[in-house]
């Protein structure tokens, strides 16, 4: 028995294998929890919610439907956010440079941002429009987060902050918080709902993702479910030390942003730039400074 | 041989190119003149860098040395171009301008005479790779934009204004301009440079001024005061140069550190001038109303290239003070902050290109502010590659507002229909700026390694880095707009355009795919150059980032566009198509009557048939930030940041 274990280990332990395995495990990780999600909000909603598994019966049925589209870039954008996707969590999963993990997802994020701007609809343009003022309003915090953990570990690598034996929450607890603010910008959730959201219609309609139907939004679907997985593994390495606490701390997250999505309303890309340029951001850089003092 | 190899590139366009493009009177001679002269100073800089990288020692420097006579002709070359700047003063009658060129005149004259008129012999060229790195951009960027300016300015020639200025008196400035650039980065002798420095100044006043005209003529005299001002803190520099040390060469000015902090930091400003960072932008952004070569060759490519390598090659002479280098880094933290924020501003195409250029020179100057040899092989990266991409896209912004005749951003909808071969170029060099894993990313991605030496700076980088993604991201969204066509049409482009723009975008992939290689065999070893023996913790940096390969992603995103290909754009047909939501009834061209291929999306039937407009355009902070007031803030701020630096300084001596 000890040996399969340790076979199965060594396995894993090779770095092809090992990126088969995330690449496969990392959506369904991410429609679990995005599956949780759902039901949280029905239950805080007083409904009985959609089963746990409904994320995964959204997209087969999305790709069993009529292949439409407005023009061919679209779906081409819709590929490279896919794909670039995947990438940033894939190299994440490898331990490399976290700025260029930083920078792989954020191109993921143009790449949306691009497709929602290459069709003629008024609706999808402002719906992009507003996703760059989000990644504006997001970067810098994400940004000084890995500055932040580069004056603890002396190194980039995410290998290297593997290795530390102090979990990154105790040392960078108010770049968790400002983090939790990133990720409920990045995964359209009230009050930052405001490029595209999962819930009602809003003001333009579905926004930036309007305009792709079928297969091409179930894609964009499975991308989401990526970044969903991408957020999980970065909150679940504010505790990497042990790997159930860490989970913990993900789930937590996740539903704190739940909570914090049923409790707001949508607000306006003024409001979200002033207050994440302030609060987060000086949460962010107190942090960094008690950790360069 | 190099040395004449080095002549010949000075040389060539100087005399040959410059003087017989003013005395020939046939166009179709001229313009034959000027692509031999495109491709004879691609070649000679190729050329020169592959003979000067075989010298021996560390940092494979090349020299060229010459007795001491050879400085008396540096002071009066010196003489002579600022005379010729005397005499434009008068004839504008511009106070300001005739105070500085006597001033200046001065202090060339009293340098000369103080203390011992040299008589050893002396280094007078010195190529490293600083230097190659320079040549590279000025011949092979400037041969492109020079070959450009040969379909540009004969389809300008058509319908330029009244007392526009003749196509000799254009390339008699521009082509002299290219020899005059090679020239200042190769100096090593400071009389030498400043004449080539000056030289430069005087053709970036003709060129902005060529097309005649009230405005343009105020522009010109903007840039050539602020410059004029540039070139006095130079002349100054120098003087102390010569005080302090009896020499009057870069070297003297790096041996006896306990005296070169005030000469460099006057070197300092003077490059502040010429690369247009807070608080002297204002002649750039003037200088956006000349034809678009003479703004891609001097206003991105090159010219204000010379001021970031001025400050690049004199940091030597101030890293032993570090409250003066963080000053300086932060002076250039504002400019790429400032430059960002105000790019987001603007909906004139050529006024971001601006900004981003200040802002990018900004960054270059913080990098070589930050006490690190990553930092100052991020300024390296950054001058390259923005060089290349920046160069690329104002000549696109020219081509596309010579064809829609306007330059606003907004007009630029729909151009991967209406220009194709254009709007693929210029989508490639914005991507270019932004996405990894192109150079620019890559160098950004340095840049803010490096700055966890000083967290004071990390602010403004992160600002100004999410900055720089927001106004791309418009610009390359409004152009690649439209609606579904089967096949793009071929694009009417003449072919020296053609030609120009398709070498430029096929440097900006190449470089794209060997970025970490020259990294690690052209930046790495001028920054050990400069930084001997710095921390270990940088060196450790330097070598952690190497490890990263760029070609995985290209192969990547080449592979993903053959499936891509294959899969969906042949087999997606016309009835897979359908028009946008517009909460009405989409009218088409069938049934609006228009005779227009582009289905005019935008409109929609509303109660009783009536056909509304909508429109949207981009977001550009209006009513949250006015231009006017930024700057206006920006430059006194900038102001004060000077005013502590050369308090510093003085207190520091």
């Amino acid at each position: 028995m000890d040996q399969i274990l340790t076979r199965i280990s060594e396995i894993c332990g090779n770095q092809y294998v090992y990126s088969a395995l995330v690449l496969i495990l990392a959506p369904l990780a991410g429609a679990f929890i995005m599956g949780l999600d759902r039901v949280v909000t029905a239950r805080m909603q007083g409904r009985m919610g959609p089963p746990l598994l409904q994320p995964f019966y959204d997209i087969f049925k999305l790709f069993g439907k009529e292949p439409i589209a407005l023009h061919r870039p679209q779906i081409m954008y819709a590929m490279l956010h896919l794909v670039f996707m995947m990438l940033a969590l894939l190299l994440l999963a490898l331990g490399n440079d976290l700025l260029m993990v930083l920078f792989v997802q954020a191109f993921s994020v143009i790449c949306l941002v691009l497709g929602g701007m290459s069709v003629r609809s008024p609706y999808s343009w402002i719906g992009s429009q507003r996703k760059i003022l989000q990644m504006l309003a997001l970067e810098p915090i994400l940004l000084v987060m890995i500055l932040a953990i580069n004056l603890r570990d002396s190194s980039f690598l995410g290998s290297e902050v593997m290795k530390n034996s102090q979990p990154l929450l105790l040392s960078m607890p108010l770049l968790f918080v400002a983090f939790l603010c990133v990720i409920g910008i990045e995964l359209e959730k009230s009050p930052f709902d405001l490029a595209s959201s999962h819930h009602a219609h809003q003001e333009i309609v579905k926004g930036i993702t309007l305009e792709f139907s079928g297969p091409f939004l179930g894609l964009l679907e499975i991308a989401h479910l990526y970044e969903v997985a991408f957020f999980a593994w970065l909150m679940w390495a504010f505790w990497h030390t042990n790997f159930w606490i860490g989970c913990v701390v993900a789930l937590a997250g996740f539903l704190f942003l739940t909570i914090v999505d049923n409790a707001f309303p949508r607000l306006t890309t003024t409001w979200m730039l002033r207050f994440m340029w302030t609060v987060p951001l000086t949460l962010a850089l107190a942090n960094l400074i008690w950790l360069w003092v | 041989m190099t040395e004449w190899v080095l002549f010949g590139l000075i040389g060539v366009p100087l005399l040959v190119g410059g003087v017989l493009a003013a005395l020939i009177s046939s166009d179709r001679l001229r313009f034959a003149l000027v692509a031999a002269c495109a491709l004879l100073v691609a070649a000679g800089g190729i050329g020169l860098v592959a003979l000067t990288a075989q010298a021996e020692g560390p940092g494979r420097i090349w020299s060229y040395t010459v007795s001491g006579e050879f400085a008396g002709v540096g002071t009066l070359l010196e003489l002579a171009i600022l005379a010729v700047i005397f005499g434009v003063a008068v004839k504008i009658r511009n106070f300001w301008i005739t105070l500085f060129a006597v001033l200046q005149v001065i202090l060339a004259i009293g340098c000369y005479f103080w203390g011992h008129v040299e008589e050893g012999e002396f280094i007078l060229f010195r190529i490293d790779n600083l230097s190659r790195i320079m040549l590279l951009v000025t011949s092979v960027v400037g041969a492109a934009i020079l070959v450009f300016s040969i379909g540009y300015m004969r389809e300008h020639e058509h319908h330029k204004p009244e007392g526009a200025g003749s196509l000799k008196r254009f390339y008699f400035f521009f082509l002299s301009f290219l020899g005059f650039m090679v020239g200042l980065v190769v100096s090593n002798h400071l009389a030498y440079f400043s004449f080539f420095w000056e030289a430069t100044t005087l053709c970036s006043y003709a060129l902005i001024g060529q097309d005649g005209g009230e405005a343009r003529r105020v522009n010109a005299v903007r840039a050539l005061l602020i410059n004029s001002f540039g070139g006095v803190a130079l002349l100054l520099g120098i003087f102390l140069v010569k005080y302090y040390t009896d020499g009057e060469t870069f070297l003297n000015l790096f041996e006896d550190s306990a005296y070169a902090l005030l000469p460099a930091i006057l070197l300092c400003i003077a490059a502040f001038t010429k690369s247009a960072l807070f608080p002297f932008q204002s002649w750039l952004l003037g200088a956006m109303v000349a034809p678009t070569p003479v703004s891609a060759m001097l206003h991105a490519a090159t010219m204000v290239k010379a001021g970031v390598y001025l400050v690049l090659r004199i940091v030597p002479g101030f890293y032993e003070d570090s409250g003066v280098m963080l000053i300086i880094a932060f002076a250039g933290s504002l400019s790429f902050v400032g430059g960002a924020l105000l790019a987001c501003t603007q909906s004139n195409g050529k006024k971001v290109l601006a900004y981003s250029t200040i802002s990018n020179l900004g960054l270059v100057v913080a990098c070589a502010g930050i006490d690190s040899p990553l930092a100052y092989a991020a300024g390296l990266a950054i001058i390259t590659f923005h060089a290349i991409s920046k160069g690329l896209l104002f000549l696109c912004v020219g081509r596309i507002e010579q064809r829609i005749g306007s330059r606003d951003i907004e007009d630029m909808d729909g151009l991967l229909y209406k220009m194709p071969f254009t709007a693929c170029v210029i989508l490639l060099g914005m991507m270019s700026m932004l996405l990894p894993p192109f150079g620019m990313l890559l160098s950004k991605w340095l840049a803010i390694e490096a700055t966890i030496r000083s967290p004071f700076l990390l602010v403004f980088m992160v600002m100004g880095c999410a900055l720089t993604v927001f106004f791309w991201a418009k610009w390359i969204g409004r152009i690649q707009h439209t609606g579904y066509h089967e096949f793009l049409p071929k694009e009417e482009i003449p072919p020296s355009m053609r030609i120009s723009l398709g070498a430029l975008a096929l440097m900006v992939l190449g470089t794209g795919l060997v970025t970490m290689l020259i990294y690690t065999d052209v930046f790495v070893p001028m920054s050990q150059a400069v930084y001997r023996g710095g921390a270990d913790l940088n060196w450790k940096a330097l070598s952690e980032v190497s490890k990263f390969s760029a070609v995985v992603i290209f192969v990547g995103i080449a592979l993903g566009f053959l499936f891509f290909y294959f899969l969906v754009w042949r087999r997606f047909r016309p009835h897979n198509v359908r028009l946008p939501f517009l909460c009405g009834e989409n009218v088409t061209a069938a049934n609006s009557g228009h005779d227009s291929r582009e289905i005019r999306s935008y409109d929609f039937y509303s109660v009783g048939g009536k056909i509304e407009h909508s429109q949207v355009t981009s977001f550009y902070f209006r009513g949250i930030i006015s231009e006017p007031v930024a700057t206006r803030v920006m430059n006194w701020i900038a102001l004060l940041i000077i005013i502590v630096l050369i308090g510093k300084t003085i207190a520091a001596m």
